[in-house]
């Protein structure tokens, strides 16, 4: 069930409805069977790889938190997280491994090495819910947090429907307690997720849909041979498409998560207004940054073992953080990159004795020539994040060394602009106003027009694509 | 609850109703192409409803190769003497699109002599459809069942084409988008026309043929249990191996006349207006000048199912692996 479909809206008002009658405990419990038939809308058989999962770290978290013998607590963690890692690969990675283990046979000159290949399909969200458990159940192992009491809470934690999929990616520490604790009717935290789940919906429905048209035109060749404008269309258009299509998902998802009486963490924080890598990371997709920092990064020794370790550690982090996003090595160089930049930030950094920078001016000529370079860094990234192959980026970065000019080059320009332009200027305004969205301290009645104003756009300029979210598929 | 809030739900709802309203009282009006598609809808269906004038009646169904390879006025003058023709053109169909569309026709009433389709190949075997805008104008509601069985759709978008059935706006909101963006940007449909390519990657005829004859057999079916017949035009495309060998000896089989008026791949590619796959004017002039008599033959009483032409010598790439019937434009 995607967030930008009729039925989606249905099931949301449903649940909504139904769920505000009901006492705490029912809440509870209606909203993880609603959570089980959103998840089981895709393939009920998946259902039993989630179920299986949760269980084991039910009762793995309470094993844990009930023995004092230190080796017992670290085998039921070692359990959990073989077995939760071991999901994701066997589901994720398998046939990657396989493919690239059989690749380097063949380099090695042994042809037709026997090679075995799954026929199986990627769970939607496996990568999001699996990040969860982990998060649980080391929190539970560290003592920073108790274990749920209840299945049916804990069920509800890995699984409640507006982050399943594709998160925001939610600490225990933050969700766990308003599983377990009633929720109560909120009319503002309401008012402002209808608001968001608008501003979600002309993110992913008019502007990444839209912009998707040509980046998928300039990545599968259809605006012709690589050259630096078709290299320029498609990478731009590809980062302002993930852009909306993944923030405009995060949105949806905080959005319909208020309607029910929950806070969910900001994932988006106009990433593209950042200065640096390091205050990129700050700002995009916020709770995998966070999630990789305090469960990857730290446990790796983060910056505490000196400036090697460290360039190590950022390097590895965002290596497994590309690996993460798929089974596919685009996907590694693209953690590559971001790795690789942000340790020579932090050398320059220390090398000319700069401080962190904090909250950077927007009329700071400076702030903003390094506003444009990491922009450009971050959408040469995105190229292999974007290309099927490495192969294909290559082919595709091969066109910046060609100049050639087309009429139809500058319509899809001016087809760029007109949807990428006013979600660059929403953000200029969000980040002077230190706004999480348009509008969003506004008084009531201009923010009730700016949301109908909102749902004639998603009306009339919604691209008609069933496109799934991009990071569904993660 | 809060009034802002009641506010903003009313608001919303009054958007989705006035865009509905809007949709059904005045696109089809508003736009070109719609209005093109409501009035050939409206004479399809009600094809051989009226007194018998002893012509025989002809609906032409097919997509923008139907609109642009023959020149319909050319046609319908040429044969009015004996047939009353009529074409019902909608883009971008394929196979499907046209199933359920004959079958809703039938359902009203339609009850033509003779049913011609005009697709390629590739658009008899791909297993899609246009999506929300045939789910509205071209699709039966009872027929949504069998539908998404035969497209293997999913939950979520089997719960969009049944919304797309009920709801105009939903049917029809990527016109509605394309007719708004057009009316900022006039020179859009020319990058559109730019970036859009059309498959040509050769079809094998043994999997063609094995593919295509349960579709022939199946909409055959349908047109004969309404006392119509079957007539199958296949289009000219630049590139020769476009499985239509096989494709003949499928409609052979199930007894279906199938006319190849050009072999593929005979025509210049100055008489195509883009890469081998819609004829410009002239290329039109040229095919329709050859559909006439092997359509006036075709259509006589005792027809000869056997193909008309034959395949050309195999040149060019290879052959795509069996059964990839890709992406096309149509």
């Amino acid at each position: 069930m995607f967030f930008d479909t009729p039925i989606y809206a249905a099931f949301l008002a449903l649940v909504v409805l139904a769920y505000w009658r009901l006492g705490w405990r029912r809440q509870n419990v209606l909203l993880l069977v609603a959570s089980y038939v959103f998840y089981g809308w895709w393939d009920p058989r998946f259902l039993a790889l989630i179920g299986a999962s949760t269980i084991i770290d039910f009762y793995c978290a309470r094993a844990i938190a009930g023995s004092t013998d230190a080796r017992r607590r670290r085998v039921l963690l070692a359990i959990s997280l073989v077995i939760n890692i071991g999901f994701l690969a066997a589901f994720k990675y398998f046939n990657f491994f396989m493919d690239s283990f059989a690749a380097t046979l063949e380099a090695m000159g042994f042809h037709h090495a026997p090679v075995a290949v799954l026929q199986i399909l990627l769970p939607p969200g496996i990568s999001f819910y699996t990040f969860q458990e982990v998060a649980y159940i080391v929190d539970v192992y560290k003592g920073k947090l108790e274990p749920a009491d209840s299945l049916v809470d804990y069920a509800l934690f890995i699984s409640l429907f507006p982050h399943l999929i594709a998160g925001p990616i939610q600490r225990p520490s933050h969700l766990l307690p308003q599983v377990q604790n009633p929720r109560r009717f909120d009319s503002e935290r309401c008012f402002s997720g209808l608001l968001l789940i608008l501003s979600g919906l002309i993110r992913k429905t008019v502007i990444a849909d839209n912009c998707a048209l040509l980046a998928d035109a300039a990545f599968s060749g259809r605006l012709g041979t690589p050259n630096l404008a078709v290299v320029a269309i498609g990478t731009y258009a590809f980062a302002w498409q993930i852009y909306g299509d993944f923030s405009g998902y995060s949105d949806i998802a905080r959005g319909s998560a208020q309607l029910l009486g929950f806070h969910f963490m900001v994932n988006f924080r106009q990433p593209y207004l950042a200065t640096s890598l390091q205050d990129f990371w700050r700002r995009w997709h916020i709770s995998l940054s966070t999630w990789l920092r305090d469960y990857l990064y730290i446990p790796l020794g983060g910056s505490r073992d000196g400036e090697r370790r460290t360039y190590r550690n950022l390097l590895l982090t965002m290596l497994i953080g590309g690996l993460w996003h798929g089974a596919n090595w685009t996907f590694v160089v693209w953690g590559g990159i971001h790795g690789a930049g942000l340790s020579i930030e932090r050398f320059v950094r220390r090398v000319f004795g700069r401080a962190e920078e904090g909250s950077a001016s927007l009329t700071s000529a400076g702030a903003w020539a390094s506003r444009i370079v990491v922009f450009h860094l971050v959408c040469l990234a995105w190229v292999f994040f974007r290309a099927s192959s490495m192969r294909d980026a290559f082919v595709f970065l091969r066109g910046l060394g060609t100049l050639a000019w087309l009429p139809e080059y500058g319509i899809a320009f001016r087809f760029l602009a007109l949807f990428s332009v006013p979600l660059f200027l929403i953000d200029l305004f969000n980040e002077a106003r230190g706004e999480e969205y348009l509008f969003e301290t506004a008084p009531d009645m201009r923010r009730v027009a700016a949301g109908v104003a909102m749902m004639a756009v998603v009306a009339l300029l919604a691209a008609n694509q069933l496109n799934a979210f991009i990071y569904f598929r993660f | 609850m809060r009034r802002p809030i009641w506010i903003l739900l009313a608001g919303c709802l009054a958007v989705a109703l006035a865009v509905e309203v809007t949709a059904r009282l005045a696109f089809d009006r508003g736009s070109k192409i719609q209005r093109r598609m409501a009035e050939e809808y409206q004479t399809a269906r009600t094809i051989g409803t009226g007194a018998p004038d002893g012509r025989t009646r002809v609906l032409f169904v097919g997509n923008s190769l139907l609109d642009e390879d023959v020149r319909f006025d050319r046609l319908h003058d040429a044969v009015a003497a004996h047939w009353d023709a009529r074409r019902f053109v909608v883009e971008q169909t394929f196979y499907y699109d046209w199933y359920y569309a004959l079958k809703r026709l039938f359902r009203e009433g339609a009850r033509p002599d003779v049913v011609v389709l005009m697709l390629s190949t590739r658009q008899w075997l791909r297993t899609e459809t246009r999506g929300d805008y045939s789910a509205y104008y071209l699709m039966g509601t009872r027929d949504l069942p069998e539908a998404v069985r035969d497209l293997n759709l999913n939950a979520t978008q089997a719960a969009n084409l049944a919304f797309a059935n009920v709801s105009k706006f939903w049917g029809a909101r990527a016109e509605m988008r394309n007719f708004l963006i057009g009316h900022v940007m006039p020179d859009l449909g020319r990058l559109m026309a730019f970036s859009s390519t059309a498959d040509t990657t050769p079809l094998v005829d043994d999997a063609v043929e094995l593919d295509a004859r349960e579709r022939i057999a199946r909409l055959n079916a349908l047109v004969s249990g309404h006392g119509g017949r079957l007539l199958i035009v296949l289009p000219v495309l630049a590139e020769p191996r476009d499985g239509s060998a096989g494709f003949m000896r499928a409609a052979q089989a199930e007894h279906v006349s199938t006319l190849r008026p050009v072999p593929s791949g005979t025509f210049g590619l100055h008489l195509y207006r883009d890469a081998g796959f819609h004829l410009n004017p002239q290329g039109a002039a040229a095919f329709t000048e050859q559909l006439i008599p092997a359509l006036r033959r075709a259509a006589a009483p005792d027809p000869d199912p056997a193909p008309q032409a034959v395949t050309p010598p195999s040149v060019g790439p290879a052959p795509a692996s069996a059964r990839d019937y890709g992406r096309g434009v149509s």
